[in-house]
């Protein structure tokens, strides 16, 4: 390790997230599985360690899944994204109430920036971290340090897979390093997908430990300037910095389940109306726009007598967060989903395609449209529904 | 909870952060069962107060199996 290094990272990860979020409110579902579903309720998204351990794979589909699910007496949860995302900002707002550093890297994990300080117990202080949060929130969270990011990953996983850790685990000047390392499997290093895993492991590079002593030119010629950062970063060189400002999104969903069915085209329409205005509210707070809209809508998933369920997405001639473009869009969708005669218990709208602002491509075929033509509405909207409420006006 | 003005249909707002003391009106889980009840601790015992007559208190020992979920702040009432 390098004596010149004065900060370290930290990677807070909540464990199996979406999943802890619905037991958070069912205290009755500790210690049992759960898993929460995709949109439409089609794939398995997030299980709790009980329901990892029957053996369930995550992204399963759900038929797929029937029998251990009956077998065992899962609970099976649609998804909630709107409570995912509120306990979300809830952990990170705990984070920053502690420290000043502090980049969200997805809706479950956050990294820090801590100072390197000899006589500062590192461990000690990242494990009340984890307890504020815990406590505050109610969300259980993995902490791991190392020197650069990627190993922060790696230190969280030791956290995590490790009970007698406690859900926090330290890699600076860890003398196990190079042992941990090779348990860690080269495909499950941050960084390597799929493909690039498949050209280490036929070059005989199976383990995080053996990418480590890779040969960097040959790493860099076959997985590029990426790749060859992550071995840098797996030797202590960090690469990755802190980043504060949050990426683009890549999607932005909104979706319910009904509290009572809706059987008629009118309710549904109202419905998705006002999915859109959040989602097109959201597209304008972070000063993006998205060019497809999807729409989906579904019947319970086990009403098997009469199920259905249906997803369109239409790509807009030009992106857009403006709530009566892409409102019209939904209609369209919904009109050529909409099947009369079925009881839908859930609808969702997600918005794809996501740029910044001024970043978007002319149509060849629009008249020509300068960012600002609907800007002045869309902000008085805004300024509106954040006084009196959302819904005051779509 | 009608002794502490909690009637049912009210909104609670709790606040987890806050530590529960005695005397707090409480969320508690016990038995895996979110419920809401005064917390009430001396020396010697501690106990789930109902505030309404007809619930009795719930003694809290070492078998139960009770955890604080958050402490309540404050009741919105509804007309």
């Amino acid at each position: 390790m390098s004596p010149t290094i004065r900060k370290v990272f930290a990677l807070v990860d909540c464990n199996n997230f979406y999943a802890s979020c619905e037991r958070l409110f069912r205290p009755e579902l500790e210690g049992k599985p759960v898993v929460v579903l995709s949109n439409n309720d089609g794939c398995i998204v997030a299980r709790s360690n009980e329901a990892k351990a029957l053996g369930i794979p995550m992204g399963a589909p759900l038929f797929k899944m029937k029998y251990l699910i009956e077998k065992h007496g899962v609970h099976v949860f649609s998804s909630n994204y709107a409570l995912y995302g509120d306990l979300s900002h809830r952990v990170m707002e705990v984070l920053r109430q502690m420290e000043c550093n502090v980049e969200v890297y997805s809706i479950d994990e956050a990294f820090l920036s801590l100072p390197v300080n000899k006589v500062w117990n590192r461990l000690k202080y990242v494990a009340e971290l984890r307890e504020r949060v815990r406590m505050h929130v109610g969300i259980p969270v993995s902490i791991g340090i190392a020197t650069t990011k990627t190993l922060a990953k790696i230190a969280n996983r030791v956290a995590k897979k490790n009970p007698q850790h406690k859900g926090v685990f330290d890699l600076v000047g860890n003398s196990q390093m190079n042992q941990i390392l090779q348990g860690i499997d080269v495909g499950d290093v941050w960084g390597i997908g799929r493909r690039s895993a498949e050209k280490l492991i036929g070059r005989g590079i199976y383990t995080a430990y053996d990418l480590k002593r890779a040969d960097e030119t040959w790493i860099r010629k076959h997985l590029t300037v990426v790749g060859a950062r992550t071995l840098m970063e797996l030797n202590e060189v960090p690469c990755i910095s802190l980043e504060k400002a949050p990426p683009c999104p890549k999607s932005i969903v909104t979706s319910r389940t009904f509290g009572h069915p809706i059987t008629d085209i009118e309710n549904l329409r109202e419905a998705v109306i006002s999915f859109v205005s959040i989602a097109a509210e959201k597209l304008r707070k972070q000063g993006v726009e998205a060019d497809n809209l999807n729409l989906y809508i579904t019947t319970g998933p086990f009403d098997e007598q009469s199920y259905y369920s249906n997803n369109q997405t239409i790509t807009l001639s030009r992106p857009t967060a403006s709530t009566p473009d892409l409102i019209a869009t939904a209609m369209r969708c919904l009109k050529l989903i909409y099947r009369p005669g079925y009881r839908y218990r859930k609808a969702g709208v997600m918005l794809a395609g996501i740029v910044k602002q001024g970043y978007r491509q002319q149509d060849l075929f629009s008249p020509l449209i300068t960012a600002k033509e609907d800007q002045p509405l869309m902000a008085a909207l805004d300024k509106i529904n954040g006084k009196w409420g959302r819904h005051t006006i779509q | 909870m009608t002794n502490a003005g909690i009637n049912n249909g009210d909104i609670l707002v709790v606040d987890r952060s806050i530590e529960a003391t005695s005397g707090k009106i409480i969320i508690a889980i016990v038995n895996g069962e979110l419920t809401v009840k005064r917390l009430v601790q001396n020396h010697t015992s501690c106990r789930l107060v109902a505030e309404n007559s007809d619930y009795p208190s719930l003694e809290i020992t070492e078998e139960t199996d009770f955890r604080v979920w958050g402490v309540v702040t404050s009741v919105i009432h509804q007309f």
